[in-house]
């Protein structure tokens, strides 16, 4: 070993040259055990059941909202430029992320969901939906400020019409941009379901630059436990 | 020379580039959020015993070792926090206090004044959810990118930026609502690159 120093310059104590010695015989453990290669039949098995009984979720959830054959989502370029997302189902955000980039949107697209409020970060007891945004606030709001972003939520704000088995996002052309990315989050018709159709906001968006992000529409519901 | 991660399970050389790479910042980590160098000791053996476990299960394209390895020490601190509540030491294949001599006692020791002092800076930290002040100590005072902090607690980047937006209003918004001497001024720029 060759005299390794730590973030002053000294050298390692003799913790850390003793460790990478054990760490070393466990490694040497390992490469000798003829187990490290066998598959792990539990593991998998359980892995197996659970995406078994996801997916027979999921197509069940399909079939009563839904038709098979419809897309869970669509993207779309109208003649102004626009870029129109329908999103029917939210069961393939990878897909849609990957679709939007093809229309020069780069987006990270994620579900609303219900989670129980923390007494001790709330009024609670009760829900809300994540992730929240600004929660200060307590209904939509446009960010305010000079920056670009900011400017970006009150200048060319993204329309979404909010349907009953889902959405309808019809981002500007001059918002799509490759070097910043929408951050869009939808609700799915079940949790719009479980608070209550029109007693919440079913979308939240916003826009980030490198380290940077500005909430455009943020959602903060706060709503009494479901039964 | 890059550390091979999917190899460090296995190959002694490969293990010992990895080790040399992140041994400093690893320490750097536990000792900001543990005070007792002996416990820092168990979980930095801890925290690369897990990594050479896992190495297999790697995947370049989903993020950057230091990424993936920050993961895996935020969950073993956050695991040991909660054995910890409840007085149930677990006993680690290596055992990193055993390993200790006075001298690395002292170095150790050195670490956590050194983050206790940096972590004394941000009084807003109170203010943040757990979830909020992980991600914002991985990028205020462990220096990862919001990238790789993002993948360390596993959510997508942008919706750390978003959470740091907030972090960072809520830490200006304490220190307006506190200002005194324990915000000096320089501490705050740092909060608000």
């Amino acid at each position: 070993m060759k005299n390794p120093t730590d973030e002053t310059g000294r050298g390692w104590s003799s913790f850390e040259t003793a460790l990478l010695a054990e760490l070393r015989d466990v490694v040497t453990e390992r490469a000798e055990s003829p187990a490290l290669d066998m598959p792990k039949p539990r593991r998998r098995g359980r892995a197996a059941v659970i995406g078994a009984a996801a997916a027979a979720a999921i197509a069940a959830v399909a079939v009563t909202v839904l038709p098979a054959s419809t897309p869970a989502f669509a993207v779309d370029r109208q003649a102004d430029g626009d870029v129109v997302v329908t999103v029917n189902r939210l069961d393939d955000f990878d897909g849609l992320e990957e679709a939007l980039a093809e229309y020069g949107v780069t987006a990270e697209v994620g579900e609303l969901k219900l989670v129980e409020i923390d007494p001790e970060d709330g009024p609670g007891p009760g829900w809300m939906m994540e992730p929240e945004i600004e929660v200060e606030t307590t209904e939509e709001r446009v960010s305010e400020g000079t920056g670009p972003l900011e400017e970006l939520c009150s200048e060319a704000p993204i329309e979404v019409d909010e349907r009953g088995s889902g959405h309808v996002v019809t981002i500007p052309a001059n918002a799509v941009h490759r070097d910043r990315t929408l951050i869009l989050n939808l609700a799915s018709e079940s949790t719009v379901a479980t608070v209550g159709e029109g007693s919440a906001r079913t979308y939240s968006y916003a826009w980030a630059d490198g380290d940077r992000a500005a909430p455009c529409i943020t959602v903060t519901l706060e709503a009494p436990a479901p039964e | 020379m890059t550390a091979d991660i999917s190899r460090i399970g296995r190959d002694q050389e490969a293990l010992e580039v990895f080790y040399r790479d992140h041994i400093d910042r690893i320490q750097r980590f536990v000792a900001a959020r543990v005070r007792d160098p002996h416990r820092v000791a168990d979980l930095v053996a801890d925290i690369f015993v897990a990594a050479v476990e896992s190495a297999e299960r790697y995947q370049p394209g989903r993020g950057s070792p230091t990424g993936w390895l920050y993961g895996i020490a935020a969950n073993v601190v956050a695991g040991d926090l909660r054995r910890e509540q409840r007085e149930l030491r677990a006993v680690g294949r290596v055992s990193g206090r055993r390993l200790l001599d006075p001298d690395s006692i002292a170095r150790i020791e050195e670490r956590i004044d050194a983050e206790r002092a940096m972590r004394d800076l941000l009084p807003g930290l109170a203010a943040l959810s757990e979830d909020d002040r992980a991600l914002f100590e991985l990028v205020s005072l462990d220096g990862l990118s919001v990238r790789d902090a993002a993948q360390a607690l596993g959510v997508k980047p942008g919706t750390a930026r978003v959470r740091l937006h907030r972090c960072r209003s809520r830490v200006r918004e304490h220190a307006e609502n506190h200002r005194s001497a324990a915000w000096p001024s320089p501490a705050r720029e740092e909060v608000t690159p």
